[in-house]
């Protein structure tokens, strides 16, 4: 636990800073937005990235001074119409309702819907119909997956909603979802997911052609 | 300068559109974000141009600042490092202009009040070591990552890693 609470450090702190990729921008806004605890790390965190700017070495600007800077901006154009939208926060900004998704079904009980934050990045969710297991595997790069509806356990724990649970390569598990709601989770996955057992060489397979296809789109 | 001083200056701004107070954050700040700009990556023409930029904001909503909230150090670097981010996305992708992403995963109404002030970040930021601001400096704020740092400091990949989460976890012990 305590190496995972290290990962959620860097992520809050490389968000604060604004270093962080619009995908996982995306995963720390949504798991600021359902953990208020960690929104005042995230406020501590901006106030140290703030105070740097005290420590830079005056780099005075040439090209304008503050008379150019006094000019009214135009009033912003008003927001876009209110949208009807069931999911709160900032995944609201990708998506009206879990219930419109297009979901893909990848195995029975596992559906899971990818969508582009930027050209480059691209977040999934995961929808796990009540009690499935997914089969162990383990990450090439790191996993977040954070739970935004129901919950699931794996053999280091219960992840309830606003959880954050970060993989790797030495974690190896085998999730199987809450036999009452299910989960649906947010995941961002830095590279494909690595199976084991007997069904592994098939499922590797599957998932390298995915992530070709996927890539070559 | 300490940020009651920075603070009243703003409210003069936000609420009598006082152009001397303005010129003193002007003189304060510019070259503070210019300089965080230059070194997080911008070139001195990008600079100076999101430089202005943010300074034009800081002019025209002045009034939205709330000292409650933030220090004005943090204020105007989360403008800064917004408009920073824009630029880096606009330059990949020409259709970005649609939608205003960065604001929709910044914006949201954060009511932790934290009642330290700058000065208390300024001092905890001198308490670490020149080693350690090297290393947040070349993560948190160029964005490099700890293999490249690694082999820029010529320093063990597991190292990297390590200090720079005993780092994070010792700041957030001031919490």
């Amino acid at each position: 636990m305590e190496k995972s609470s290290n990962l959620k450090n860097e992520l809050i702190f490389s968000y604060a800073a604004g270093t962080a990729s619009i995908n996982k921008s995306l995963l720390a806004a949504t798991y600021l937005f359902l953990n208020s605890n960690e929104r005042k790390v995230f406020s501590f965190f901006e106030g140290i990235c703030g105070s740097t700017l005290n420590n830079y070495q005056k780099i005075k600007p040439k090209k304008f001074t503050a008379e150019d800077c006094m000019i009214e901006n135009k009033p912003s154009q008003s927001k876009s119409e209110i949208k009807n939208i069931d999911i709160n926060g900032p995944l609201g900004n990708f998506i009206d309702s879990y219930n419109k998704i297009n979901w893909k079904k990848i195995f029975k009980g596992f559906d899971e819907y990818e969508f582009s934050v930027s050209p480059s990045e691209k977040a999934k969710l995961i929808k796990l119909a009540p009690n499935t297991r997914i089969p162990l595997h383990s990450h090439q790069g790191q996993e977040y997956v954070l739970v935004l509806e129901g919950s699931f356990k794996d053999e280091f724990g219960t992840y309830k909603k606003g959880d954050l649970q970060i993989n790797d390569l030495r974690i190896k598990h085998t999730p199987v979802s809450c036999p009452i709601n299910g989960c649906i989770c947010l995941s961002i996955v830095e590279n494909d997911l690595i199976f084991y057992g007997p069904f592994a060489p098939i499922l590797n397979i599957i998932t390298f052609l995915k992530s070709f296809f996927s890539f070559n789109k | 300068m300490e940020n009651k001083e920075l603070s009243n200056l703003l409210s003069k701004i936000g609420n009598q559109k006082d152009r001397l107070a303005f010129k003193s954050i002007f003189e304060y700040f510019a070259p503070r974000i210019n300089a965080y700009l230059i070194k997080t990556g911008s070139n001195k023409d990008l600079a100076e141009d999101l430089t202005q930029e943010v300074m034009t904001v800081i002019w025209n909503k002045a009034d939205l600042y709330n000292s409650m909230k933030s220090n004005v150090s943090t204020w105007i670097f989360t403008i800064a490092r917004n408009k920073r981010i824009d630029s880096l996305r606009k330059k990949k992708d020409p259709k970005y202009n649609e939608i205003d992403l960065i604001s929709s995963l910044y914006d949201q109404e954060n009511e932790e009040k934290l009642s330290e002030d700058n000065n208390f970040f300024h001092k905890l930021s001198q308490k670490l070591n020149e080693n350690d601001k090297i290393l947040i400096n070349m993560n948190f704020f160029e964005g490099k990552t700890h293999k490249i740092i690694s082999e820029t400091l010529e320093i063990p990949l597991g190292t990297v890693k390590s200090r720079i989460r005993k780092i994070l976890s010792k700041l957030r012990e001031n919490i």
